[in-house]
């Protein structure tokens, strides 16, 4: 696994946030700051994802003529589930 | 009012992450004229063991990104139900990635949306019900 040096700031703040969660929830401070560090770790994972996905969603964006296939096919796809809500 | 939308299987989240600009771009339009999209969690799993890394970030970045779309769990004792009648009258082993879409579908009452509706038809054949599959490509 690669190893990555956290700033001094932010092992600042994982201390304070920890010792806070630690206070409010009478955990162990070592216990505070694993829930804290998973947190953020979770956290980038998802900004990661989220960023994949813009960066993709952006480039079909810029696509005109695959959007207009796209339009196309969600408005039948639409008219069916009209269609469908209708006929019940 | 009723919501309306589709269950994504796993053939569709394979090419959302597989970079299909067509299907991304669906996903994009769907969101945009709020067509509800329900991805289940075992169809996910299985749909993602066949793609990278990076593929799979794509698609966990959509399910995460989309207001429409909603990611369906097994966290209940119900939903767990749901699906287990579903795996009952599988041949095993069962096509757990079938069988979740299923039993989503049934139960939100909405169409598994496909890129193919050949991957359904072993599944169609074992089961005594009928599946409501609405292919992507226009069949005409």
């Amino acid at each position: 696994m690669t190893s990555i040096k956290v700033p001094e700031r932010v092992r600042e703040l994982i201390h304070e946030v920890a010792a806070q969660l630690s206070k409010e929830s009478g955990r162990s401070v070592p216990m505070a700051e694993a829930i804290v560090r998973m947190h953020g770790s979770f956290a980038t994972e998802r900004h990661r994802n989220r960023l994949a996905w813009e960066e993709a969603a952006q480039e079909v964006k810029d696509d005109t003529d695959a959007m207009a296939r796209a339009q196309v096919t969600a408005d039948r796809l639409n008219a069916l589930l009209q269609a469908r809500q209708a006929g019940r | 009012m009723t919501i309306l939308g589709y269950v994504l299987d796993d053939t569709v989240l394979v090419e959302v992450g597989r970079g299909d600009f067509d299907v991304r771009a669906l996903m994009v339009i769907f969101n945009q004229s709020d067509t509800r999209t329900s991805v289940p969690a075992i169809t996910l799993a299985v749909a993602e063991a066949s793609l990278s890394p990076d593929q799979r970030r794509v698609v966990r970045g959509m399910i995460d990104a989309l207001d429409n779309v909603e990611l369906a769990l097994v966290s209940t004792q119900d939903e767990a139900a749901r699906l287990s009648e579903v795996v009952a009258r599988m041949i095993p082993p069962a096509d757990m990635a079938a069988a979740h879409a299923i039993a989503v579908s049934q139960y939100l009452d909405w169409p598994i949306l496909t890129m193919s509706r050949k991957r359904w038809a072993p599944v169609a054949a074992e089961l005594p019900w009928r599946i409501e599959l609405v292919e992507i490509r226009d069949p005409e």
